[in-house]
Protein backbone atom coordinates (compact mmCIF):
# COMPACT_ATOMS: atom_id res chain seq x y z
CA UNK A 1 0.00 0.00 0.00
CA UNK A 2 1.37 3.41 -1.03
CA UNK A 3 2.32 5.76 1.80
CA UNK A 4 0.82 9.17 1.11
CA UNK A 5 0.54 11.72 3.85
CA UNK A 6 -0.15 15.37 4.45
CA UNK A 7 2.63 17.32 6.14
CA UNK A 8 1.71 19.32 9.25
CA UNK A 9 -0.17 22.43 8.16
CA UNK A 10 -1.28 20.96 4.84
CA UNK A 11 -4.62 19.75 6.19
CA UNK A 12 -6.11 23.22 5.63
CA UNK A 13 -4.89 23.35 2.04
CA UNK A 14 -7.71 22.10 -0.18
CA UNK A 15 -5.43 21.52 -3.16
CA UNK A 16 -3.05 19.46 -1.00
CA UNK A 17 -5.97 17.40 0.30
CA UNK A 18 -7.21 16.89 -3.26
CA UNK A 19 -3.81 15.75 -4.54
CA UNK A 20 -3.21 13.37 -1.64
CA UNK A 21 -6.71 11.94 -2.04
CA UNK A 22 -6.34 11.62 -5.80
CA UNK A 23 -3.06 9.73 -5.49
CA UNK A 24 -4.39 7.44 -2.80
CA UNK A 25 -7.70 6.63 -4.51
CA UNK A 26 -6.11 6.25 -7.94
CA UNK A 27 -3.51 3.82 -6.64
CA UNK A 28 -6.24 1.83 -4.89
CA UNK A 29 -8.22 1.74 -8.15
CA UNK A 30 -5.22 1.04 -10.39
CA UNK A 31 -2.61 -1.17 -8.68
CA UNK A 32 -0.74 -1.23 -12.00
CA UNK A 33 0.25 2.39 -11.32
CA UNK A 34 2.05 1.57 -8.07
CA UNK A 35 5.29 0.91 -9.95
CA UNK A 36 5.19 4.39 -11.48
CA UNK A 37 4.47 5.82 -8.01
CA UNK A 38 7.39 3.96 -6.46
CA UNK A 39 9.72 5.35 -9.12
CA UNK A 40 8.81 8.92 -8.26
CA UNK A 41 11.72 10.71 -6.62
CA UNK A 42 11.87 14.49 -6.32
CA UNK A 43 9.67 17.48 -5.62
CA UNK A 44 6.81 18.80 -7.73
CA UNK A 45 5.21 22.11 -6.85
CA UNK A 46 1.80 23.21 -8.08
CA UNK A 47 0.54 26.76 -7.84
CA UNK A 48 -3.12 27.52 -8.56
CA UNK A 49 -2.57 31.22 -9.01
CA UNK A 50 -6.14 32.53 -9.03
CA UNK A 51 -6.99 30.40 -5.99
CA UNK A 52 -3.89 31.65 -4.17
CA UNK A 53 -3.01 28.08 -3.21
CA UNK A 54 0.27 26.21 -3.61
CA UNK A 55 1.64 22.84 -2.61
CA UNK A 56 4.75 20.76 -2.92
CA UNK A 57 4.65 17.01 -3.40
CA UNK A 58 7.78 15.39 -2.10
CA UNK A 59 8.39 11.90 -3.47
CA UNK A 60 10.83 9.54 -1.84
CA UNK A 61 10.41 6.35 -3.85
CA UNK A 62 7.23 4.74 -2.57
CA UNK A 63 6.39 7.51 -0.15
CA UNK A 64 4.81 10.91 -0.79
CA UNK A 65 4.47 13.86 1.55
CA UNK A 66 2.25 16.73 0.45
CA UNK A 67 3.27 20.09 1.91
CA UNK A 68 1.42 23.39 2.11
CA UNK A 69 3.14 26.00 -0.06
CA UNK A 70 6.51 25.75 -1.77
CA UNK A 71 8.87 23.65 0.34
CA UNK A 72 12.48 23.09 -0.66
CA UNK A 73 13.61 23.47 -4.26
CA UNK A 74 11.12 21.83 -6.60
CA UNK A 75 12.40 19.82 -9.55
CA UNK A 76 9.27 20.78 -11.46
CA UNK A 77 6.90 23.68 -10.84
CA UNK A 78 3.51 23.93 -12.49
CA UNK A 79 1.76 27.30 -12.39
CA UNK A 80 -1.68 28.02 -13.77
CA UNK A 81 -5.27 28.84 -13.05
CA UNK A 82 -7.30 26.53 -10.80
CA UNK A 83 -9.24 25.36 -13.84
CA UNK A 84 -6.10 24.41 -15.78
CA UNK A 85 -4.56 22.69 -12.76
CA UNK A 86 -7.73 20.64 -12.27
CA UNK A 87 -7.77 19.76 -15.96
CA UNK A 88 -4.27 18.29 -15.80
CA UNK A 89 -5.61 15.09 -14.29
CA UNK A 90 -8.24 14.84 -17.03
CA UNK A 91 -5.76 14.77 -19.90
CA UNK A 92 -6.66 12.08 -22.39
CA UNK A 93 -4.14 9.29 -22.91
CA UNK A 94 -3.58 7.87 -26.37
CA UNK A 95 -1.24 5.25 -27.76
CA UNK A 96 1.79 4.20 -25.71
CA UNK A 97 0.46 6.11 -22.74
CA UNK A 98 1.20 9.45 -24.35
CA UNK A 99 -1.24 12.39 -24.34
CA UNK A 100 -3.75 12.10 -27.17
CA UNK A 101 -3.43 15.32 -29.22
CA UNK A 102 -7.04 14.95 -30.38
CA UNK A 103 -8.40 15.03 -26.83
CA UNK A 104 -10.58 18.00 -25.90
CA UNK A 105 -8.80 18.57 -22.59
CA UNK A 106 -5.37 18.09 -24.17
CA UNK A 107 -6.14 20.72 -26.80
CA UNK A 108 -7.25 23.10 -24.07
CA UNK A 109 -4.01 22.40 -22.20
CA UNK A 110 -1.95 23.08 -25.32
CA UNK A 111 -3.77 26.39 -25.74
CA UNK A 112 -3.12 27.20 -22.07
CA UNK A 113 0.59 26.48 -22.54
CA UNK A 114 0.79 28.69 -25.61
CA UNK A 115 -1.10 31.55 -23.94
CA UNK A 116 0.85 31.37 -20.70
CA UNK A 117 -2.21 30.37 -18.66
CA UNK A 118 -0.18 27.24 -17.84
CA UNK A 119 3.56 27.38 -17.21
CA UNK A 120 5.81 24.44 -16.38
CA UNK A 121 9.30 25.07 -15.02
CA UNK A 122 12.03 22.46 -14.71
CA UNK A 123 11.72 20.85 -18.12
CA UNK A 124 13.16 18.96 -19.86
CA UNK A 125 15.09 17.56 -16.88
CA UNK A 126 11.89 17.04 -14.92
CA UNK A 127 9.95 15.43 -17.74
CA UNK A 128 10.27 11.81 -16.49
CA UNK A 129 9.11 12.89 -13.03
CA UNK A 130 6.16 14.80 -14.47
CA UNK A 131 5.22 11.98 -16.84
CA UNK A 132 5.19 9.41 -14.02
CA UNK A 133 3.15 11.73 -11.83
CA UNK A 134 0.73 12.25 -14.70
CA UNK A 135 0.27 8.51 -14.93
CA UNK A 136 -0.44 8.23 -11.20
CA UNK A 137 -2.94 11.10 -11.22
CA UNK A 138 -4.69 10.39 -14.51
CA UNK A 139 -8.45 9.96 -14.46
CA UNK A 140 -9.83 7.48 -16.93
CA UNK B 1 -38.87 38.12 -3.45
CA UNK B 2 -36.82 35.02 -4.16
CA UNK B 3 -36.87 31.57 -2.65
CA UNK B 4 -35.17 31.25 0.69
CA UNK B 5 -31.91 29.29 0.75
CA UNK B 6 -31.62 26.67 2.13
CA UNK B 7 -35.18 25.32 2.05
CA UNK B 8 -37.27 22.52 0.59
CA UNK B 9 -38.69 25.02 -1.92
CA UNK B 10 -35.22 26.07 -3.03
CA UNK B 11 -34.18 22.45 -3.38
CA UNK B 12 -37.21 21.76 -5.61
CA UNK B 13 -36.46 24.86 -7.70
CA UNK B 14 -32.83 23.75 -8.00
CA UNK B 15 -33.98 20.38 -9.33
CA UNK B 16 -36.15 22.10 -11.94
CA UNK B 17 -33.28 24.39 -12.92
CA UNK B 18 -30.93 21.42 -13.37
CA UNK B 19 -33.46 19.63 -15.55
CA UNK B 20 -33.92 22.76 -17.67
CA UNK B 21 -30.18 23.12 -18.23
CA UNK B 22 -29.07 21.61 -21.54
CA UNK B 23 -25.45 22.15 -20.52
CA UNK B 24 -25.89 19.87 -17.54
CA UNK B 25 -27.80 17.30 -19.61
CA UNK B 26 -24.77 17.06 -21.90
CA UNK B 27 -21.97 17.29 -19.31
CA UNK B 28 -23.68 14.99 -16.84
CA UNK B 29 -24.90 12.43 -19.37
CA UNK B 30 -22.33 9.89 -18.22
CA UNK B 31 -23.03 10.34 -14.53
CA UNK B 32 -24.22 7.04 -13.09
CA UNK B 33 -22.32 7.31 -9.83
CA UNK B 34 -25.12 8.04 -7.42
CA UNK B 35 -26.51 10.78 -5.27
CA UNK B 36 -24.73 13.99 -4.38
CA UNK B 37 -25.39 15.84 -1.13
CA UNK B 38 -24.61 19.49 -0.44
CA UNK B 39 -24.41 20.09 3.30
CA UNK B 40 -24.83 23.62 4.65
CA UNK B 41 -23.32 23.93 8.10
CA UNK B 42 -25.52 25.29 10.90
CA UNK B 43 -25.68 29.08 11.35
CA UNK B 44 -28.33 29.64 14.09
CA UNK B 45 -27.95 33.42 13.98
CA UNK B 46 -29.46 33.50 10.48
CA UNK B 47 -32.01 30.78 11.09
CA UNK B 48 -30.08 27.69 10.02
CA UNK B 49 -30.43 25.87 13.31
CA UNK B 50 -28.73 22.66 12.29
CA UNK B 51 -26.68 21.23 9.47
CA UNK B 52 -28.95 21.17 6.43
CA UNK B 53 -28.47 19.08 3.31
CA UNK B 54 -29.79 18.95 -0.22
CA UNK B 55 -29.54 15.47 -1.66
CA UNK B 56 -29.64 15.34 -5.45
CA UNK B 57 -30.41 12.06 -7.19
CA UNK B 58 -28.46 12.68 -10.38
CA UNK B 59 -28.42 10.19 -13.21
CA UNK B 60 -27.67 10.39 -16.92
CA UNK B 61 -27.75 14.18 -17.13
CA UNK B 62 -30.97 14.59 -15.18
CA UNK B 63 -31.93 15.19 -11.58
CA UNK B 64 -34.41 12.44 -10.78
CA UNK B 65 -35.17 13.72 -7.31
CA UNK B 66 -34.02 16.31 -4.83
CA UNK B 67 -34.79 16.46 -1.17
CA UNK B 68 -33.86 18.59 1.77
CA UNK B 69 -32.69 16.67 4.78
CA UNK B 70 -30.24 16.86 7.66
CA UNK B 71 -26.58 15.88 7.93
CA UNK B 72 -27.51 12.33 8.85
CA UNK B 73 -29.74 12.07 5.79
CA UNK B 74 -26.89 13.34 3.65
CA UNK B 75 -24.83 10.31 4.60
CA UNK B 76 -27.08 8.18 2.39
CA UNK B 77 -25.58 9.96 -0.61
CA UNK B 78 -22.58 8.60 -2.48
CA UNK B 79 -20.88 12.01 -2.50
CA UNK B 80 -21.08 14.54 0.33
CA UNK B 81 -19.79 18.07 -0.11
CA UNK B 82 -19.82 20.24 2.98
CA UNK B 83 -19.31 23.97 3.51
CA UNK B 84 -20.25 26.95 5.63
CA UNK B 85 -23.31 28.93 4.57
CA UNK B 86 -21.21 31.86 3.28
CA UNK B 87 -19.17 29.55 1.06
CA UNK B 88 -22.30 28.03 -0.47
CA UNK B 89 -23.63 31.53 -1.06
CA UNK B 90 -20.45 32.43 -2.96
CA UNK B 91 -20.51 29.27 -5.04
CA UNK B 92 -24.24 29.07 -5.75
CA UNK B 93 -24.32 32.75 -6.70
CA UNK B 94 -21.67 32.03 -9.30
CA UNK B 95 -19.12 34.29 -7.59
CA UNK B 96 -16.62 31.49 -6.89
CA UNK B 97 -15.84 28.52 -9.12
CA UNK B 98 -16.56 25.23 -7.29
CA UNK B 99 -13.20 23.69 -8.23
CA UNK B 100 -11.37 26.75 -6.99
CA UNK B 101 -13.45 26.68 -3.80
CA UNK B 102 -12.43 23.07 -3.25
CA UNK B 103 -8.76 23.92 -3.77
CA UNK B 104 -9.15 26.67 -1.19
CA UNK B 105 -10.78 24.19 1.21
CA UNK B 106 -13.97 26.26 1.21
CA UNK B 107 -15.89 23.28 -0.14
CA UNK B 108 -14.91 19.99 1.45
CA UNK B 109 -15.50 16.58 -0.04
CA UNK B 110 -16.41 14.53 3.02
CA UNK B 111 -17.45 11.38 1.21
CA UNK B 112 -17.00 10.03 -2.27
CA UNK B 113 -14.50 9.21 -4.97
CA UNK B 114 -12.59 12.36 -5.92
CA UNK B 115 -11.30 11.11 -9.30
CA UNK B 116 -14.89 10.50 -10.38
CA UNK B 117 -15.93 13.95 -9.23
CA UNK B 118 -13.04 15.58 -11.10
CA UNK B 119 -13.88 13.62 -14.21
CA UNK B 120 -17.23 15.40 -14.11
CA UNK B 121 -15.87 18.83 -13.28
CA UNK B 122 -17.76 20.38 -16.19
CA UNK B 123 -20.99 18.84 -14.95
CA UNK B 124 -20.27 20.24 -11.47
CA UNK B 125 -19.95 23.69 -12.98
CA UNK B 126 -23.21 23.23 -14.84
CA UNK B 127 -24.92 22.33 -11.56
CA UNK B 128 -23.70 25.62 -10.17
CA UNK B 129 -24.87 27.41 -13.32
CA UNK B 130 -28.28 25.88 -12.72
CA UNK B 131 -28.29 27.19 -9.16
CA UNK B 132 -27.56 30.73 -10.33
CA UNK B 133 -30.80 30.63 -12.33
CA UNK B 134 -32.88 30.08 -9.19
CA UNK B 135 -34.26 33.36 -7.88
CA UNK B 136 -32.64 32.99 -4.47
CA UNK B 137 -33.17 34.90 -1.26
CA UNK B 138 -30.05 34.43 0.86
CA UNK B 139 -30.84 35.23 4.52
CA UNK B 140 -27.51 36.98 5.09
Amino acid sequence: MAAIELAPGADDNGLAIMMATMMSQNLDDHPDRVTAFERLVGRVAIVAEDADVALTMEFRGGRAVVHDGIVGIPDVTVRGTAEVVADMSRMETGRFGLPDPRGEVNRAMATALRSGALRIYGLPAGLPLLARLGKVLAIE
Amino acid sequence: MGIKFPSAEWTAAFKDAINANDGYAKAGAGWTHGKVAYVVEARPEIGIERDTAMVLDLHGGKCRDAEMTDAQGAETADFVVRAEYERWKEVLSGDVDPTKAMMQNKLKLKKGHLPTLLKFVVASKQLVSSATLVDTDFPA
